[in-house]
Protein backbone atom coordinates (compact mmCIF):
# COMPACT_ATOMS: atom_id res chain seq x y z
CA UNK A 1 0.00 0.00 0.00
CA UNK A 2 3.04 2.22 0.46
CA UNK A 3 3.43 2.05 -3.30
CA UNK A 4 0.27 4.00 -3.96
CA UNK A 5 1.56 6.93 -6.02
CA UNK A 6 -1.53 8.57 -7.54
CA UNK A 7 -1.76 12.10 -6.15
CA UNK A 8 1.47 11.93 -4.15
CA UNK A 9 3.53 15.10 -3.69
CA UNK A 10 7.15 14.81 -4.81
CA UNK A 11 9.46 17.40 -3.27
CA UNK A 12 11.70 18.28 -6.23
CA UNK A 13 12.94 21.73 -7.13
CA UNK A 14 11.61 22.87 -10.50
CA UNK A 15 9.97 25.90 -12.08
CA UNK A 16 6.62 24.15 -11.94
CA UNK A 17 7.06 23.48 -8.22
CA UNK A 18 7.63 27.16 -7.58
CA UNK A 19 4.55 28.35 -9.43
CA UNK A 20 1.49 29.72 -7.68
CA UNK A 21 -1.10 27.01 -6.96
CA UNK A 22 -3.90 29.20 -8.33
CA UNK A 23 -2.13 29.57 -11.65
CA UNK A 24 -1.49 25.84 -11.75
CA UNK A 25 -5.12 24.94 -11.00
CA UNK A 26 -6.43 27.34 -13.65
CA UNK A 27 -3.92 26.11 -16.20
CA UNK A 28 -4.87 22.52 -15.41
CA UNK A 29 -8.55 23.31 -15.94
CA UNK A 30 -7.79 24.94 -19.30
CA UNK A 31 -5.72 21.98 -20.43
CA UNK A 32 -8.40 19.55 -19.24
CA UNK A 33 -10.96 21.41 -21.35
CA UNK A 34 -8.63 21.21 -24.36
CA UNK A 35 -8.31 17.46 -23.83
CA UNK A 36 -12.08 17.12 -24.07
CA UNK A 37 -12.32 18.95 -27.38
CA UNK A 38 -12.40 16.35 -30.17
CA UNK A 39 -9.42 17.69 -32.11
CA UNK A 40 -8.36 14.59 -34.03
CA UNK A 41 -4.85 13.20 -34.41
CA UNK A 42 -3.13 16.54 -34.87
CA UNK A 43 -4.78 18.06 -31.77
CA UNK A 44 -3.84 15.14 -29.54
CA UNK A 45 -0.29 15.08 -30.88
CA UNK A 46 0.11 18.75 -29.97
CA UNK A 47 -1.43 18.20 -26.53
CA UNK A 48 0.69 15.11 -25.94
CA UNK A 49 3.92 16.95 -26.75
CA UNK A 50 3.02 19.90 -24.55
CA UNK A 51 2.00 17.70 -21.61
CA UNK A 52 5.03 15.41 -21.77
CA UNK A 53 7.22 18.54 -21.92
CA UNK A 54 5.50 19.85 -18.78
CA UNK A 55 6.04 16.54 -16.99
CA UNK A 56 9.74 16.68 -17.83
CA UNK A 57 9.95 20.32 -16.82
CA UNK A 58 8.54 19.39 -13.40
CA UNK A 59 11.47 16.92 -13.11
CA UNK A 60 9.03 14.03 -12.78
CA UNK A 61 10.19 10.76 -14.25
CA UNK A 62 7.93 9.21 -16.87
CA UNK A 63 8.21 6.02 -14.82
CA UNK A 64 6.49 7.72 -11.90
CA UNK A 65 3.70 8.98 -14.13
CA UNK A 66 3.32 5.54 -15.65
CA UNK A 67 3.05 4.07 -12.16
CA UNK A 68 0.23 6.41 -11.26
CA UNK A 69 -1.63 5.30 -14.40
CA UNK A 70 -1.51 1.64 -13.50
CA UNK A 71 -4.78 1.66 -11.51
CA UNK A 72 -6.50 2.83 -14.71
CA UNK A 73 -5.42 -0.19 -16.76
CA UNK A 74 -8.20 -2.31 -15.33
CA UNK A 75 -10.73 0.38 -16.22
CA UNK A 76 -9.40 0.53 -19.79
CA UNK A 77 -9.79 -3.23 -20.23
CA UNK A 78 -13.33 -2.91 -18.95
CA UNK A 79 -14.03 -0.10 -21.41
CA UNK A 80 -12.63 -2.11 -24.29
CA UNK A 81 -14.98 -4.99 -23.51
CA UNK A 82 -17.99 -2.68 -23.32
CA UNK A 83 -17.05 -0.91 -26.54
CA UNK A 84 -16.57 -4.20 -28.36
CA UNK A 85 -20.14 -5.13 -27.48
CA UNK A 86 -21.76 -1.73 -27.88
CA UNK A 87 -20.16 -0.09 -30.91
CA UNK A 88 -21.35 -1.53 -34.22
CA UNK A 89 -20.13 1.03 -36.77
CA UNK A 90 -17.10 1.25 -39.03
CA UNK A 91 -15.43 -1.64 -40.84
CA UNK A 92 -15.38 -5.16 -39.53
CA UNK A 93 -11.86 -5.71 -38.28
CA UNK A 94 -12.13 -9.41 -37.54
CA UNK A 95 -14.66 -11.95 -36.39
CA UNK A 96 -14.45 -14.25 -33.43
CA UNK A 97 -16.77 -17.15 -34.27
CA UNK A 98 -19.94 -15.35 -35.28
CA UNK A 99 -19.11 -12.24 -33.28
CA UNK A 100 -17.93 -9.24 -35.25
CA UNK A 101 -15.54 -6.66 -33.90
CA UNK A 102 -15.75 -3.26 -35.59
CA UNK A 103 -12.94 -0.79 -36.14
CA UNK A 104 -14.82 2.02 -34.37
CA UNK A 105 -14.92 -0.02 -31.16
CA UNK A 106 -11.15 -0.24 -31.06
CA UNK A 107 -10.78 3.34 -32.25
CA UNK A 108 -13.10 4.65 -29.52
CA UNK A 109 -11.25 2.75 -26.83
CA UNK A 110 -7.90 4.08 -27.98
CA UNK A 111 -9.43 7.54 -28.04
CA UNK A 112 -10.65 7.26 -24.45
CA UNK A 113 -7.35 5.72 -23.40
CA UNK A 114 -5.38 8.62 -24.84
CA UNK A 115 -7.67 11.13 -23.14
CA UNK A 116 -7.41 9.34 -19.81
CA UNK A 117 -3.65 9.14 -20.04
CA UNK A 118 -3.35 12.83 -20.84
CA UNK A 119 -5.73 13.72 -18.03
CA UNK A 120 -3.79 11.68 -15.50
CA UNK A 121 -0.54 13.24 -16.66
CA UNK A 122 -1.92 16.75 -16.27
CA UNK A 123 -3.41 16.12 -12.85
CA UNK A 124 -0.24 14.35 -11.72
CA UNK A 125 1.68 17.45 -12.81
CA UNK A 126 -0.46 19.44 -10.42
CA UNK A 127 -0.57 17.11 -7.41
CA UNK A 128 3.07 16.00 -7.61
CA UNK A 129 4.37 19.56 -7.72
CA UNK A 130 2.04 21.27 -5.25
CA UNK A 131 1.95 20.63 -1.52
CA UNK A 132 -1.56 19.57 -0.45
CA UNK A 133 -1.80 22.63 1.79
CA UNK A 134 -0.90 25.01 -1.03
CA UNK A 135 -3.39 23.25 -3.22
CA UNK A 136 -6.22 23.91 -0.78
CA UNK A 137 -5.12 27.51 -0.35
CA UNK A 138 -5.35 27.86 -4.11
CA UNK A 139 -8.78 26.25 -4.26
CA UNK A 140 -10.02 28.52 -1.49
CA UNK A 141 -8.82 31.63 -3.29
CA UNK A 142 -10.27 30.54 -6.60
CA UNK A 143 -13.65 29.82 -5.00
CA UNK A 144 -13.74 33.23 -3.29
CA UNK A 145 -15.65 35.01 -6.07
CA UNK A 146 -18.42 32.42 -5.70
CA UNK A 147 -18.84 33.24 -2.02
CA UNK A 148 -21.41 35.88 -2.97
CA UNK A 149 -23.69 33.21 -4.38
CA UNK A 150 -23.38 31.14 -1.22
CA UNK A 151 -20.47 28.80 -1.97
CA UNK A 152 -18.73 28.06 1.36
CA UNK A 153 -15.24 28.47 -0.08
CA UNK A 154 -13.33 28.31 3.17
CA UNK A 155 -15.24 25.29 4.46
CA UNK A 156 -14.73 23.38 1.24
CA UNK A 157 -11.00 24.12 1.34
CA UNK A 158 -10.78 23.08 4.98
CA UNK A 159 -12.60 19.83 4.26
CA UNK A 160 -10.29 19.04 1.36
CA UNK A 161 -7.16 19.77 3.37
CA UNK A 162 -8.34 17.62 6.28
CA UNK A 163 -9.22 14.77 3.93
CA UNK A 164 -5.80 14.99 2.24
CA UNK A 165 -4.05 15.17 5.58
CA UNK A 166 -5.67 11.96 6.79
CA UNK A 167 -5.14 9.73 3.75
CA UNK A 168 -1.62 8.63 4.80
CA UNK A 169 -2.73 8.31 8.41
CA UNK A 170 -5.58 6.00 7.46
CA UNK A 171 -3.32 3.91 5.23
CA UNK A 172 -0.90 3.53 8.11
CA UNK A 173 -3.73 2.63 10.45
CA UNK A 174 -5.04 0.01 8.01
CA UNK A 175 -1.63 -1.61 7.82
CA UNK A 176 -1.37 -1.65 11.59
CA UNK A 177 -4.76 -3.26 12.10
CA UNK A 178 -4.07 -5.77 9.33
CA UNK A 179 -0.91 -6.80 11.11
CA UNK A 180 -2.59 -6.98 14.50
CA UNK A 181 -5.33 -9.21 13.13
CA UNK A 182 -2.84 -11.29 11.15
CA UNK A 183 -1.12 -12.14 14.41
CA UNK A 184 -4.54 -13.31 15.65
CA UNK A 185 -4.65 -15.76 12.77
CA UNK A 186 -6.53 -13.74 10.15
CA UNK A 187 -5.55 -14.67 6.64
CA UNK A 188 -6.70 -12.12 4.08
CA UNK A 189 -5.44 -14.12 1.13
CA UNK A 190 -6.75 -17.60 1.72
CA UNK A 191 -9.76 -19.18 3.34
CA UNK A 192 -13.40 -19.80 2.59
CA UNK A 193 -15.84 -17.02 1.76
CA UNK A 194 -17.20 -16.89 5.30
CA UNK A 195 -13.69 -16.61 6.72
CA UNK A 196 -12.85 -13.91 4.21
CA UNK A 197 -15.89 -11.85 5.18
CA UNK A 198 -14.89 -12.24 8.82
CA UNK A 199 -11.35 -11.15 7.96
CA UNK A 200 -12.55 -8.01 6.19
CA UNK A 201 -14.94 -7.26 9.06
CA UNK A 202 -12.09 -7.53 11.55
CA UNK A 203 -10.32 -4.85 9.53
CA UNK A 204 -13.19 -2.50 8.75
CA UNK A 205 -14.80 -2.26 12.19
CA UNK A 206 -11.65 -1.10 14.01
CA UNK A 207 -10.82 1.22 11.12
CA UNK A 208 -14.21 2.91 11.35
CA UNK A 209 -14.04 3.12 15.13
CA UNK A 210 -10.66 4.81 15.02
CA UNK A 211 -11.60 7.09 12.12
CA UNK A 212 -14.64 8.37 14.02
CA UNK A 213 -12.56 8.72 17.16
CA UNK A 214 -9.99 10.73 15.24
CA UNK A 215 -12.67 12.93 13.68
CA UNK A 216 -14.12 13.69 17.08
CA UNK A 217 -10.71 14.41 18.61
CA UNK A 218 -9.81 16.69 15.72
CA UNK A 219 -13.11 18.58 15.95
CA UNK A 220 -12.61 19.08 19.68
CA UNK A 221 -9.02 20.18 19.22
CA UNK A 222 -10.08 22.69 16.58
CA UNK A 223 -12.86 24.06 18.73
CA UNK A 224 -10.58 24.28 21.74
CA UNK A 225 -8.31 26.50 19.69
CA UNK A 226 -11.21 28.76 18.81
CA UNK A 227 -11.93 27.60 15.28
CA UNK A 228 -15.22 28.89 13.93
CA UNK A 229 -15.93 28.36 10.22
CA UNK A 230 -17.60 31.68 9.48
CA UNK A 231 -14.97 33.91 10.99
CA UNK A 232 -12.54 36.09 9.10
CA UNK A 233 -9.12 34.53 9.22
CA UNK A 234 -5.73 35.88 8.34
CA UNK A 235 -3.09 33.73 6.73
CA UNK A 236 0.55 33.17 7.39
CA UNK A 237 1.24 32.24 3.80
CA UNK A 238 0.24 34.91 1.27
CA UNK A 239 -0.05 33.81 -2.33
CA UNK A 240 1.42 36.15 -4.90
CA UNK A 241 1.32 35.87 -8.67
CA UNK A 242 4.63 36.29 -10.46
CA UNK A 243 5.52 36.69 -14.11
CA UNK A 244 5.95 32.92 -14.53
CA UNK A 245 2.39 32.36 -13.24
CA UNK A 246 0.89 34.76 -15.77
CA UNK A 247 3.02 33.12 -18.44
CA UNK A 248 1.69 29.67 -17.49
CA UNK A 249 -1.93 30.83 -17.62
CA UNK A 250 -1.37 32.61 -20.92
CA UNK A 251 0.29 29.56 -22.45
CA UNK A 252 -2.53 27.26 -21.43
CA UNK A 253 -5.11 29.72 -22.77
CA UNK A 254 -3.22 29.86 -26.07
CA UNK A 255 -3.13 26.08 -26.12
CA UNK A 256 -6.91 25.94 -25.65
CA UNK A 257 -7.46 28.40 -28.49
CA UNK A 258 -5.05 26.47 -30.69
CA UNK A 259 -6.88 23.20 -30.04
CA UNK A 260 -10.21 24.93 -30.78
CA UNK A 261 -8.84 26.18 -34.06
CA UNK A 262 -7.56 22.71 -34.99
CA UNK A 263 -10.89 21.15 -34.06
CA UNK A 264 -13.39 23.57 -35.53
CA UNK A 265 -11.62 25.57 -38.21
CA UNK A 266 -9.22 23.15 -39.90
CA UNK B 1 13.32 -24.74 20.41
CA UNK B 2 14.66 -21.22 20.65
CA UNK B 3 14.69 -17.88 18.91
CA UNK B 4 17.70 -17.08 16.82
CA UNK B 5 18.36 -14.12 14.53
CA UNK B 6 21.17 -14.74 12.09
CA UNK B 7 22.36 -11.58 10.29
CA UNK B 8 18.78 -10.42 9.85
CA UNK B 9 18.31 -7.17 7.94
CA UNK B 10 15.09 -5.41 7.18
CA UNK B 11 14.52 -2.59 4.70
CA UNK B 12 11.22 -0.70 4.50
CA UNK B 13 9.92 0.25 1.00
CA UNK B 14 12.87 -1.43 -0.65
CA UNK B 15 13.87 -0.05 -4.06
CA UNK B 16 11.80 3.15 -3.81
CA UNK B 17 12.89 6.72 -3.00
CA UNK B 18 11.50 6.15 0.51
CA UNK B 19 13.80 3.18 1.22
CA UNK B 20 14.76 2.90 4.88
CA UNK B 21 16.93 0.25 6.51
CA UNK B 22 15.51 -0.50 9.96
CA UNK B 23 17.66 -3.51 10.89
CA UNK B 24 21.32 -4.13 9.99
CA UNK B 25 22.49 -7.75 10.16
CA UNK B 26 21.08 -8.42 13.59
CA UNK B 27 22.52 -11.43 15.42
CA UNK B 28 20.56 -12.36 18.50
CA UNK B 29 19.84 -15.51 20.44
CA UNK B 30 17.03 -15.27 22.95
CA UNK B 31 16.86 -17.67 25.83
CA UNK B 32 13.78 -19.77 26.23
CA UNK B 33 11.41 -19.43 29.17
CA UNK B 34 13.05 -16.19 30.18
CA UNK B 35 11.54 -12.75 30.34
CA UNK B 36 13.56 -10.42 28.14
CA UNK B 37 13.25 -6.66 27.87
CA UNK B 38 14.02 -4.92 24.60
CA UNK B 39 14.98 -1.29 25.08
CA UNK B 40 16.34 1.48 22.88
CA UNK B 41 15.51 4.96 21.63
CA UNK B 42 12.57 5.50 19.30
CA UNK B 43 13.49 4.48 15.78
CA UNK B 44 16.14 2.04 16.95
CA UNK B 45 14.33 -0.91 15.37
CA UNK B 46 12.62 -2.48 18.39
CA UNK B 47 9.19 -2.78 16.81
CA UNK B 48 10.66 -3.97 13.52
CA UNK B 49 12.61 -6.63 15.39
CA UNK B 50 9.64 -8.02 17.28
CA UNK B 51 7.42 -8.09 14.21
CA UNK B 52 9.80 -10.65 12.72
CA UNK B 53 9.01 -13.05 15.50
CA UNK B 54 5.68 -14.04 14.07
CA UNK B 55 6.54 -13.34 10.47
CA UNK B 56 4.51 -10.17 10.06
CA UNK B 57 7.67 -8.81 8.54
CA UNK B 58 9.89 -11.15 6.58
CA UNK B 59 13.62 -10.44 6.65
CA UNK B 60 15.20 -8.67 3.65
CA UNK B 61 18.45 -10.45 4.42
CA UNK B 62 19.73 -13.21 6.70
CA UNK B 63 17.71 -15.91 8.39
CA UNK B 64 15.74 -16.39 11.51
CA UNK B 65 14.70 -19.38 13.58
CA UNK B 66 11.66 -19.18 15.80
CA UNK B 67 10.84 -22.40 17.70
CA UNK B 68 10.77 -25.08 14.99
CA UNK B 69 10.20 -22.63 12.18
CA UNK B 70 12.90 -21.30 9.94
CA UNK B 71 12.50 -18.17 7.85
CA UNK B 72 15.15 -17.39 5.28
CA UNK B 73 15.26 -14.11 3.35
CA UNK B 74 14.05 -14.28 -0.27
CA UNK B 75 12.59 -17.74 0.18
CA UNK B 76 8.87 -18.26 0.25
CA UNK B 77 7.92 -18.81 3.85
CA UNK B 78 5.39 -21.51 4.53
CA UNK B 79 3.24 -22.39 7.46
CA UNK B 80 3.12 -18.84 8.80
CA UNK B 81 -0.24 -19.46 10.40
CA UNK B 82 1.17 -22.29 12.49
CA UNK B 83 4.01 -20.04 13.60
CA UNK B 84 1.57 -17.31 14.56
CA UNK B 85 -0.39 -19.70 16.76
CA UNK B 86 2.79 -20.30 18.78
CA UNK B 87 3.94 -16.69 18.96
CA UNK B 88 1.43 -14.17 20.29
CA UNK B 89 2.22 -10.57 19.44
CA UNK B 90 0.55 -7.72 21.29
CA UNK B 91 0.96 -4.45 19.41
CA UNK B 92 1.28 -0.97 20.82
CA UNK B 93 -2.17 0.27 21.81
CA UNK B 94 -3.76 -3.10 20.99
CA UNK B 95 -7.24 -1.86 21.91
CA UNK B 96 -7.65 -0.89 18.25
CA UNK B 97 -7.91 -4.53 17.25
CA UNK B 98 -11.21 -5.14 19.11
CA UNK B 99 -14.12 -5.46 16.73
CA UNK B 100 -16.69 -8.07 17.78
CA UNK B 101 -20.08 -7.34 19.36
CA UNK B 102 -19.23 -9.03 22.65
CA UNK B 103 -16.02 -9.54 24.54
CA UNK B 104 -16.61 -13.29 24.49
CA UNK B 105 -16.73 -13.33 20.70
CA UNK B 106 -13.66 -11.15 20.43
CA UNK B 107 -11.66 -13.37 22.75
CA UNK B 108 -12.73 -16.47 20.81
CA UNK B 109 -11.73 -14.89 17.49
CA UNK B 110 -8.01 -15.73 17.77
CA UNK B 111 -8.32 -19.34 18.96
CA UNK B 112 -11.02 -20.09 16.39
CA UNK B 113 -8.85 -18.75 13.57
CA UNK B 114 -6.29 -21.31 14.61
CA UNK B 115 -8.80 -24.12 14.38
CA UNK B 116 -9.89 -24.53 18.02
CA UNK B 117 -13.48 -25.72 18.53
CA UNK B 118 -16.17 -23.31 19.75
CA UNK B 119 -16.45 -24.79 23.28
CA UNK B 120 -12.72 -24.95 23.80
CA UNK B 121 -12.34 -21.38 22.54
CA UNK B 122 -14.93 -20.20 25.04
CA UNK B 123 -13.11 -21.98 27.84
CA UNK B 124 -9.85 -20.37 26.82
CA UNK B 125 -11.56 -16.99 26.56
CA UNK B 126 -12.89 -17.21 30.11
CA UNK B 127 -9.50 -18.27 31.41
CA UNK B 128 -7.73 -15.42 29.62
CA UNK B 129 -10.22 -12.84 30.87
CA UNK B 130 -9.67 -14.02 34.44
CA UNK B 131 -5.90 -13.76 33.95
CA UNK B 132 -6.11 -10.08 33.05
CA UNK B 133 -8.25 -9.41 36.11
CA UNK B 134 -11.75 -9.03 34.68
CA UNK B 135 -14.64 -11.23 35.85
CA UNK B 136 -17.20 -13.20 33.82
CA UNK B 137 -19.78 -10.40 33.98
CA UNK B 138 -17.83 -8.68 31.19
CA UNK B 139 -18.23 -11.55 28.73
CA UNK B 140 -21.46 -10.32 27.17
CA UNK B 141 -20.54 -6.62 27.09
CA UNK B 142 -19.42 -4.84 23.96
CA UNK B 143 -15.65 -4.29 23.96
CA UNK B 144 -16.22 -0.81 22.56
CA UNK B 145 -18.08 0.33 25.69
CA UNK B 146 -15.16 -0.24 28.05
CA UNK B 147 -12.73 2.30 29.45
CA UNK B 148 -9.28 2.62 27.89
CA UNK B 149 -7.53 0.48 30.51
CA UNK B 150 -10.17 -2.25 30.32
CA UNK B 151 -9.98 -2.31 26.53
CA UNK B 152 -6.23 -2.84 26.81
CA UNK B 153 -6.80 -5.79 29.14
CA UNK B 154 -9.38 -7.36 26.84
CA UNK B 155 -7.08 -6.92 23.83
CA UNK B 156 -4.22 -8.60 25.69
CA UNK B 157 -6.61 -11.34 26.82
CA UNK B 158 -7.45 -11.85 23.14
CA UNK B 159 -3.84 -12.87 22.55
CA UNK B 160 -3.54 -14.88 25.77
CA UNK B 161 -6.62 -16.88 24.73
CA UNK B 162 -4.56 -18.24 21.83
CA UNK B 163 -2.29 -19.77 24.48
CA UNK B 164 0.99 -18.99 22.65
CA UNK B 165 4.34 -20.40 23.81
CA UNK B 166 6.07 -17.11 23.14
CA UNK B 167 4.43 -13.86 24.16
CA UNK B 168 5.73 -10.66 22.59
CA UNK B 169 4.51 -7.31 23.90
CA UNK B 170 5.25 -3.98 22.26
CA UNK B 171 5.03 -1.34 24.98
CA UNK B 172 2.12 -3.01 26.77
CA UNK B 173 1.92 -0.43 29.55
CA UNK B 174 2.10 2.77 27.47
CA UNK B 175 -0.74 5.05 28.51
CA UNK B 176 -1.85 2.92 31.49
CA UNK B 177 -2.05 4.33 35.01
CA UNK B 178 0.91 3.29 37.25
CA UNK B 179 -1.17 0.76 39.15
CA UNK B 180 -2.53 -0.80 35.98
CA UNK B 181 0.99 -0.93 34.56
CA UNK B 182 2.29 -2.79 37.64
CA UNK B 183 -0.62 -5.27 37.42
CA UNK B 184 0.09 -5.93 33.76
CA UNK B 185 3.80 -6.46 34.29
CA UNK B 186 3.14 -8.81 37.24
CA UNK B 187 0.78 -10.77 35.02
CA UNK B 188 3.44 -11.21 32.35
CA UNK B 189 5.98 -12.24 34.99
CA UNK B 190 3.50 -14.79 36.33
CA UNK B 191 2.86 -16.18 32.84
CA UNK B 192 6.61 -16.50 32.46
CA UNK B 193 7.34 -18.15 35.81
CA UNK B 194 4.22 -20.26 36.43
CA UNK B 195 3.23 -21.17 32.89
CA UNK B 196 6.74 -21.37 31.47
CA UNK B 197 6.15 -18.92 28.63
CA UNK B 198 8.93 -17.06 26.90
CA UNK B 199 8.10 -13.38 27.27
CA UNK B 200 9.56 -10.46 25.34
CA UNK B 201 8.67 -6.93 26.33
CA UNK B 202 9.51 -3.76 24.49
CA UNK B 203 9.57 -1.02 27.09
CA UNK B 204 10.94 2.38 28.03
CA UNK B 205 10.42 1.91 31.76
CA UNK B 206 13.67 0.94 33.51
CA UNK B 207 11.81 0.14 36.75
CA UNK B 208 9.91 -2.54 34.84
CA UNK B 209 13.12 -3.88 33.36
CA UNK B 210 14.73 -4.13 36.80
CA UNK B 211 11.75 -5.55 38.64
CA UNK B 212 10.31 -8.03 36.17
CA UNK B 213 12.83 -9.09 33.56
CA UNK B 214 15.72 -11.55 33.41
CA UNK B 215 17.61 -10.21 30.42
CA UNK B 216 17.97 -6.95 28.50
CA UNK B 217 18.56 -6.40 24.82
CA UNK B 218 19.61 -2.87 23.90
CA UNK B 219 18.87 -1.78 20.35
CA UNK B 220 20.70 1.14 18.76
CA UNK B 221 20.33 2.35 15.18
CA UNK B 222 19.02 -0.97 13.91
CA UNK B 223 21.65 -3.08 15.63
CA UNK B 224 21.79 -5.07 18.84
CA UNK B 225 24.06 -2.97 21.01
CA UNK B 226 24.19 -5.32 23.96
CA UNK B 227 22.47 -8.37 25.38
CA UNK B 228 23.07 -9.02 29.07
CA UNK B 229 21.33 -10.13 32.21
CA UNK B 230 19.41 -7.42 34.05
CA UNK B 231 21.76 -7.52 37.06
CA UNK B 232 24.85 -7.07 34.93
CA UNK B 233 23.14 -4.33 33.00
CA UNK B 234 22.37 -2.12 36.00
CA UNK B 235 25.73 -2.64 37.74
CA UNK B 236 27.78 -0.48 35.43
CA UNK B 237 26.22 2.96 35.56
CA UNK B 238 28.80 4.63 33.31
CA UNK B 239 27.58 2.32 30.58
CA UNK B 240 23.99 3.45 31.21
CA UNK B 241 25.05 7.10 30.98
CA UNK B 242 26.65 6.35 27.65
CA UNK B 243 23.31 5.06 26.39
CA UNK B 244 21.44 8.05 27.87
CA UNK B 245 19.37 5.75 30.02
CA UNK B 246 18.12 7.06 33.34
CA UNK B 247 18.64 4.12 35.72
CA UNK B 248 15.88 2.96 38.12
CA UNK B 249 15.47 4.81 41.42
CA UNK B 250 17.28 2.20 43.53
CA UNK B 251 20.31 2.27 41.28
CA UNK B 252 20.29 6.09 41.28
CA UNK B 253 20.19 6.23 45.07
CA UNK B 254 23.07 3.75 45.23
CA UNK B 255 25.01 5.84 42.78
CA UNK B 256 24.48 9.05 44.76
CA UNK B 257 25.33 7.39 48.09
CA UNK B 258 28.56 5.98 46.70
CA UNK B 259 29.47 9.36 45.24
CA UNK B 260 29.19 10.79 48.75
CA UNK B 261 31.38 8.18 50.42
CA UNK B 262 29.16 5.15 51.02
CA UNK B 263 30.19 1.69 49.92
CA UNK B 264 26.99 0.08 48.73
CA UNK B 265 27.83 -2.97 46.58
CA UNK B 266 26.83 -2.87 42.92
CA UNK B 267 24.60 -5.95 43.14
CA UNK B 268 22.07 -4.30 45.41
CA UNK B 269 18.83 -3.99 43.46
CA UNK B 270 15.96 -3.59 45.91
CA UNK B 271 15.01 -1.09 48.52
CA UNK B 272 15.26 -3.53 51.45
CA UNK B 273 18.88 -4.53 50.85
CA UNK B 274 19.74 -0.93 50.13
CA UNK B 275 18.28 0.18 53.47
CA UNK B 276 20.12 -2.62 55.26
CA UNK B 277 23.40 -1.48 53.74
CA UNK B 278 22.79 2.13 54.69
CA UNK B 279 21.88 1.16 58.27
CA UNK B 280 24.99 -0.99 58.57
CA UNK B 281 27.31 1.76 57.40
CA UNK B 282 25.67 4.45 59.50
CA UNK B 283 25.98 2.20 62.59
CA UNK B 284 29.58 1.43 61.74
CA UNK B 285 30.46 5.11 61.68
CA UNK B 286 28.19 6.12 64.55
Amino acid sequence: MGNFVLGKYLPYDSVIHKMDPRAKILAMLLVLISIFIPAGYLGYTVLGIVIVATVLMAKLSLKFVWKSMKPMLFMLCFLLVINVFAVKTGDILFTVGTFEIYSDAVFQTVYIAVRLMLMIMVTTCLTATTKPLDLTLGIEDLLKPFKKVGVPAHEIAMMISIALRFIPTLIEETERIMKAQASRGVDLQEGKLKEKIMAILSLIVPLFVSAFQRAEDLANAMEARGYAPGQRRTRYKQLKLHFRDYALMLCSAVLLVLICVIAFVL
Amino acid sequence: MSIEFNKVSYIYSEKTPFEFAALHEVDLKLSEKKMTAIIGATGSGKSTLVQHLNALLLPSGGKLKVLDFEIVAKQKATNLKALRSHVGLVFQFPEYQLFEETIMKDLCFGPKNFGVSEEEAQLKAKKALKLVGLDDSYLEKSPLDLSGGQKRRVAIAGILAMDPDVLVLDEPTAGLDPQGAVQMMSLFRELNQKHGKTVLVVTHDMEHVLNYCDEVVVMKKGEVYSHTSVKEFFQDTTYLDELHILPPAVVRVRQMLNARGFHVPADCFDIKTLCAHIAKEVKHHG
